[in-house]
């Protein structure tokens, strides 16, 4: 079992086989080896290890993507259709645990729980217009009209399709 | 979405590098419209090679694909793109030497993706002449080439496809069988050795008793991934057949006998392939193959006058263009025929492969299911909203030759003596006539034609011929002699034969001393837009 401890001071028990699909803490066990000191997740907040956690269990025992094959799935990678049933459910989030589930996901090294994030982001963005897309996420427009114009201008090709 | 309570951590907050990431996942039209939202995205965007390139490929109609060479990152590959689309609309080419190819007597000749192949007169024997450029970086060194095999009886040289390494041929059977052919499936760079990946060295093709019907048969071929077909014709166009194989597993056929005739066929996707004849252009449905083959929708082509009639249709296609490209032009290629007609009156139709497959459901919710017996789709319905015509005075193998959307010709018209003629590049690129018209980047040398550029056609049609497909032209100021011209990727291929006359009096050529037909020399010359 290994002890972790979020950035509000609540401890986590969890299975190592778990908590190793993140590649941040494998490494770090690797490194010092069986102990029974606990792990600060200085970035973590109870809530989203929480999540993350629960992510892990579901996909205990499931391979880890290994570096190379990475490399060559580029291109499905980017298809964006395929998240499962369990995974679109479990990232069905307010956008705020969402971006949160991402940052801690990137920080523990959890690849496919930050494409699962990413993906639904990606999601959000797709088929909406730059307004719609402002609206969703509250993003100022900051162009000034002349330059929203020559944007809107240089991007007509993309429209009408 | 919960839109009254302000979120502590926003989308923006995110780290560039997932933010990108984030991006990544979107297709090239959504990036650029990504690129609207604010100054961080655009920024962001046009900071990460990565999105640019994929909005890019979306914008000039490209895939991706991995080039030889050592420096072949993100970067590279769209300045390459971007190098080599502006050369085109630019017509900034750089020419290499002309390559010489021995002249060699023969029955039959193709040329395709940048290979020549010739089937020597009076003998069962093959050559192949492949040039090449080089070195790449600008000079203008090239190569020849050159390889070929012996046969040991008489046959059809039907295509090759240098994707697959796959050359085709057929031998005629011997007089016992039930068939009339054996299609054999050589390697196509060591044409003496069957072909590693065939299921069988070679098929059993046509029955005897539909040979017989169609004595002497034209064949046409087309390969596409591990699809093969053949359709058998004849000038009577009494009837046709159709034959596909999976080539590399043994004995995946199918064969088609409808009830109408077929002229020409082309795979346009690995599930569909396109079929026509005299009056209309048929999709067929490859899901179900081998079991079967399914009509799924007819396009009638547009109706002439009495007394004429459509001679010859033929499918021009490229399907070297497939594995680059998300859609590509096709042109139906149609000669017509009639008593009084004092010329060979040629028009070409250029449709694009996706708007045909998108017709297919127009077409079922017209009519449902289609069938052999079902009506078409009436050119008024569909070919005047999604073609261009262009008409010629007699069939020129110097036009319409198309790769990807954009299609090179030589200028002007043929007369019986070569003439050098002015390269014109068309560029149906939707999204590049969109910018055109937005009035973005230089206009270099180029126009925009959108609107009825061909002269009526009233005299040979009972319907009007289709203007909407708007495209770019640009005309080169050289001019080029040529006989047959090909594009194989950002190379246009042209191939000139040198005829005694004009080698002894150039200052004459065309003049009375002309001495038609005595080929002394033909060569290769290659423009490259890179």
């Amino acid at each position: 079992m290994v002890h972790l401890v979020t950035s509000d001071n609540v401890e986590f028990v969890v299975d190592k086989e778990v908590v190793e699909r993140s590649v941040l803490i494998k490494n770090m066990l690797e490194d010092v080896g069986e102990t029974d000191q606990s792990i600060p997740l200085a970035n973590v907040s109870s809530a989203v290890l929480r999540k993350v956690i629960e992510y892990c269990e579901h996909h205990r025992g499931e391979p880890l993507p290994s570096a190379d094959a990475d490399q060559n799935q580029d291109e499905t990678r980017k298809r964006t259709t395929d998240i499962s049933e369990w995974d679109q459910k479990f990232i069905t989030v307010d956008q705020e645990m969402l971006f949160e589930i991402i940052l801690a996901a990137n920080y523990l090294d959890i690849k496919s729980l930050l494409d699962v994030g990413c993906k639904t982001v990606a999601n959000m963005i797709k088929g909406k217009t730059p307004d719609e897309i402002r609206r969703l996420f509250n993003i100022v427009n900051d162009f000034t009209p002349e330059e929203e114009a020559q944007i809107k201008k240089e991007n007509e090709w993309a429209e009408d399709r | 979405m919960n839109q009254v309570r302000r979120a502590t951590l926003e989308l923006l907050d995110l780290p560039v590098e997932i933010l990108v990431y984030i991006l990544s996942h979107l297709d090239g039209y959504e990036v650029a419209r990504a690129r609207q939202v604010c100054y961080d995205i655009r920024h962001m965007i046009d900071s990460s090679s990565d999105l640019l390139y994929s909005i890019d490929l979306k914008y000039f109609n490209s895939i991706s694909f991995p080039s030889p060479g050592p420096d072949r990152t993100v970067s590279s590959l769209r300045k390459s793109l971007r190098q080599s689309e502006f050369a085109w609309q630019k017509a900034e080419y750089f020419k290499s030497n002309p390559i010489s190819i021995p002249y060699i007597r023969r029955d039959a000749f193709m040329w395709s993706c940048g290979i020549l192949a010739f089937k020597v007169k009076d003998e069962n024997r093959l050559r192949f002449f492949q040039p090449q450029v080089t070195d790449s970086d600008h000079s203008n060194s090239t190569s020849l080439r050159e390889w070929g095999c012996q046969l040991d009886s008489e046959f059809q040289l039907c295509g090759f496809s240098p994707t697959q390494n796959l050359l085709i041929f057929l031998v005629r059977a011997s007089p016992g069988e039930s068939h009339a052919y054996d299609l054999v499936f050589r390697s196509l760079s060591e044409p003496d050795k069957v072909h590693p990946e065939a299921g069988s060295a070679a098929v059993k093709t046509l029955d005897k008793d539909d040979f017989e019907l169609l004595d002497p048969p034209d064949v046409s071929s087309s390969i596409f991934g591990h699809y093969c077909g053949l359709l058998f014709s004849d000038a009577f166009k009494v009837d046709g057949v159709l034959q596909i194989w999976n080539w590399k597993s043994q004995g995946t056929s199918l064969c088609l006998k409808p009830a109408h005739e077929m002229m020409d066929f082309s795979f346009l996707t690995n599930e569909t392939i396109l079929v026509v004849n005299s009056k209309e252009l048929l999709l067929y449905s490859l899901v179900d193959f081998p079991d079967a083959l399914h009509l799924t929708a007819k396009f009638s082509l547009p109706a002439l006058r009495t007394p004429f009639e459509y001679e010859i249709v033929r499918i021009k296609d490229t399907v070297s263009s497939h594995s680059r490209m998300h859609n590509h032009i096709i042109t139906i290629n149609m000669k017509v025929f009639g008593e009084d007609l004092t010329n060979e009156p040629c028009i070409t139709i250029y449709v694009e492969r996706n708007t045909l497959l998108k017709l297919q459901s127009t077409y079922t919710r017209r009519y449902g299911k289609a069938s052999d017996s079902s009506p078409s789709l009436p050119w008024s319905k569909w070919g005047l909203k999604h073609t261009r015509s262009f008409r010629g005075h007699s069939y020129d193998s110097c036009k319409h030759v198309i790769f990807g959307l954009r299609a090179v010709s030589l200028f002007g018209s043929q007369t019986k003596h070569p003439v050098p003629r002015p390269l014109c590049i068309r560029d149906f690129n939707p999204h590049r006539v969109a910018d055109f018209k937005a009035g973005n980047g230089i206009r270099w040398n180029q126009r925009l034609i959108e609107d009825k550029s061909l002269s009526s056609s009233a005299d040979l049609f009972l319907e009007p011929l289709g203007y909407s497909l708007p495209y770019i032209e640009t005309i080169t100021e050289e001019k080029f002699l040529g006989l047959n011209l090909i594009v194989a990727g950002n190379k246009v291929m042209l191939l000139s034969f040198d005829f005694v006359g004009r080698l002894r009096s150039p200052a004459q050529a065309g003049g009375p001393h002309f001495i038609a037909n005595e080929v002394v020399d033909q060569s290769i010359e290659i423009l490259n837009f890179e």
